[in-house]
């Protein structure tokens, strides 16, 4: 019976999730009506394909009596969805836990040996977690390219006469090219806002040559500015804006921070400082955005790679007043700031730990969906593994601290939380969507001995395979991929192609990503790797020796895929291994592509 | 002896500003000394947030950590589970007996139970097949 509720909501949700797919993003209509037919349309049609497959009426309408009473609740949950998206997550939330339950009895029941059945396990244990992981980036994709009403989105804020607070700029340098800091502070000069200070902040920059030009930019952009070199300072970045805290004009209400090398818009303040006429509002966040590519390179897919956190998770989290404050091109009350203590010293990505604390208190957040300044994305494909590496670090560190808070108990042990589900939830997945390319890691090493065994014909298994498994695996998988490079095309309106391009931009730092969550769970503290901002010697065999790991582990992927093709018997199971070692192999040598062409700082 | 001087807040001189050292702070303080060796108290003006990692390790966190090796030895047909949970339990279980634990520690005992006795539950079937399979 589970093969057949199995196949029976694979039919819904091949439908569903095609048609969604096509068309989801166009659909700009929502409807009880429309919902309630698209879902006639797509229950009834896969229950007809499973009844002239399976005959058994009374399970097949059974069944679909289930799926309608779910749609119904789904339908009545989730109004500012299109019925398009409303079906694709119904059909998803039905069909999966089928295939994990199909593919755990399997493997269950199967006659095997000992090893071999402890193999499998750990197999379906892997697959049990990274398809909640996937369910995660899912619900995401689906809401961002299928939500048609936005009430908390915001791109530009209601001008509030006479509302002018005093905003303190904080600039924490360390080692930054002084051209680069430069312009920074000529931009924030320019800046059309009456009242305002820029604390510039340098920590521990070794040579007076780098830092000496920004103090007398400073002293002649005038009085305003006002410029610290502090040396032997702990706490990495989050220890310098924790100076810049002290030093504040006590008259500042409200405090920004710009990185070194962001360039403000003129109406940065002027467009965002009027939000906080709303007293419970602790900070609104801009997006990060960056000008150093050029149209057609490998920088410009790496750009939209960032644009993904943006314009996917981030509009999503602000409709639950959940999103991450992300420091540059955000404000943040200065009393509020004090309240929660300043910023984590501990924490490499000081600024998302901080807004979780403020939500804590039941403050609100915006986001401004809207360039308000534009940075400089890493240099080499190096400087932008450093990165992805404290990225991923920090947002691990904030689970090991936070995650008692973020779970259902958390308001039963601190009645003060004031965390809501949607938040909880929201920061929760954001931290253990981190651990995505770990398991990745996991699944390449079964696939690996998988590609041995069938290869030396040893009679061992180390995943449950049936026709309907190998089957489902496949069209799971193509969808997951055509639903990646759907949702990149659709969120930032970009080309298929360059669509295709950042998502491998994405790949490319999967190996780094893998490191950095094994080593926030194995040890407490990281050292902050800034990003560099100057080229430092690029080519060839530098971007290599780079992402040595990287190639070594796409050729013995290409290697292995290819030897399973030609070896093997003509089985779907080889089919299956052999291709997902070519897809693995295309993963793992994007990084040393992305090394060699990769190439930002354009100025 | 450097001259001890209490400066209050954004009072530093762009003179004193522009090259300080990080001397030291407590809990209300940085102390600091400028490029003529003064040593300068400036005051954090903010709220002391409680330090992680704690300087103690807390109570229950042998409990978590065994909690956690517990749920990824699921994977192993519960193998680890078997292995990690009891004492995960035992644990809590000392903590309810020697310490007084306050309305947040019972509850702490009570998600430890609970969550270990799901996981042996998930895991006892199929640790046992897996013995089955031995045998």
């Amino acid at each position: 019976m589970l093969i057949r509720l199995l196949m029976q909501s694979a039919f819904w949700f091949v439908i569903s999730v095609a048609a969604t797919l096509l068309f989801g993003p166009q659909l700009r209509r929502r409807h009880p009506l429309l919902s309630l037919g698209w879902m006639t349309v797509v229950l009834g049609a896969g229950s007809v394909l499973a009844l002239g497959i399976y005959g058994r009426p009374v399970e097949v309408f059974a069944f679909t009596g289930l799926a309608v009473f779910l749609g119904l609740i789904w339908i009545g949950r989730f109004k500012d969805w299109n019925a398009l998206g409303q079906m694709a997550w119904l059909t998803t939330i039905l069909v999966t836990p089928l295939f994990l339950m199909y593919s755990f009895t399997v493997a269950f029941s199967i006659p095997l040996p000992p090893l071999s059945f402890l193999v499998i396990m750990t197999f379906i244990f892997l697959q049990f977690v990274t398809t909640i992981l996937a369910l995660t980036h899912m619900f995401e994709n689906l809401e961002v390219t299928c939500r048609v009403h936005w009430p908390r989105q915001v791109t530009r804020i209601q001008p509030a006469p006479g509302f002018q607070p005093m905003v303190s700029l904080h600039l924490p340098i360390h080692d930054e090219p002084p051209e680069i800091v430069a312009g920074t502070l000529r931009a924030l000069a320019a800046l059309e806002y009456p009242d305002f200070e820029v604390l510039v902040v340098d920590n521990n920059t070794p040579e007076e040559k780098t830092w000496q030009p920004v103090r007398e930019l400073c002293r002649e952009l005038g009085s305003r500015y006002k410029f610290f070199h502090i040396e032997n300072w702990p706490g990495y970045k989050s220890g310098a804006l924790n100076f810049a805290l002290s030093q504040t004009d006590p008259r500042a209400e409200l405090i920004g921070v710009v990185d070194a090398d962001y360039r403000a818009n003129p109406d940065f303040l002027r467009e965002t400082v009027p939000a906080f006429t709303d007293p419970n509002l602790a900070f609104i966040q801009a997006p990060q955005d960056y000008r150093d590519y050029v149209p057609g390179s490998w920088a410009e897919a790496i750009y939209h790679s960032y644009e993904y956190f943006f314009e996917v998770p981030m509009p999503v989290r602000n409709e639950r007043n959940a999103i991450i404050f992300a420091g540059t091109m955000g404000l943040i009350r200065a009393a509020v700031l004090r309240e929660i203590g300043g910023w984590d010293e501990w924490c490499i990505t000081e600024d998302a730990e901080a807004s979780l604390r403020v939500l804590k208190r039941g403050y609100s957040s915006q986001y401004f969906h809207r360039s308000m300044g534009q940075g400089l994305m890493p240099c080499t494909f190096a400087g932008l593994k450093r990165q992805r590496f404290r990225w991923c670090f920090g947002n691990i560190q904030i689970l090991r601290k936070h995650w008692e808070a973020l779970m259902p108990w958390a308001r039963l042990l601190d009645p003060a939380n004031r965390l809501t589900a949607a938040q909880r939830y929201f920061y929760l997945a954001g931290c253990l969507q981190w651990f995505s390319d770990a398991f990745n890691v996991a699944f390449l090493v079964f696939l690996l001995a998988g590609a041995v065994i069938k290869m030396i014909s040893a009679d061992f298994t180390i995943a449950p395979v049936t026709v309907p498994l190998i089957t489902l695996s496949a069209v799971f998988m193509a969808l997951n991929i055509w639903r990646f490079g759907w949702v990149l095309r659709n969120a930032l309106r970009i080309s298929w192609g360059l669509a295709f391009r950042s998502m491998y931009g994405m790949f490319s730092v999967g190996w780094v990503i893998a490191l950095a969550s094994i080593r926030a769970v194995l040890q407490s503290r990281a050292a902050f790797l800034r990003t560099p901002k100057k080229m430092g010697r690029v080519p060839l065999l530098n971007a290599l020796f780079t992402t040595q790991w990287e190639a070594a582990i796409g050729a013995a992927c290409l290697a292995m895929g290819i030897a399973v093709l030609i070896l093997s018997d003509r089985s779907a199971t080889t089919y299956l291994i052999g291709g997902l070692l070519l897809w693995q192999a295309s993963l793992y040598l994007a990084a040393p592509v992305y090394g060699l062409f990769y190439k930002s700082c354009t100025e | 002896m450097a001259e001890l001087s209490r400066k209050p807040r954004g009072s530093l001189s762009p003179e004193q500003a522009s090259f300080l050292k990080y001397e030291g702070e407590d809990r209300d303080v940085y102390i600091l000394s400028d490029c003529n060796g003064s040593i300068l108290r400036v005051p954090k003006n903010r709220n002391q947030a409680a330090a992680f990692p704690a300087e103690d390790i807390h109570t229950f966190t042998p409990a978590y950590i065994l909690l956690f090796a517990a749920f990824l030895g699921l994977a192993p047909a519960g193998l680890g589970t078997l292995v990690f949970a009891p004492p995960a339990m035992l644990w809590a279980l000392g903590i309810a007996v020697l310490r007084r634990p306050g309305r947040a520690g019972w509850i702490r005992i009570a998600v430890v139970w609970t969550a270990a006795a799901l996981m042996l539950l998930a895991a006892l079937p199929l640790a046992m097949r897996f013995l089955e399979r031995i045998g």
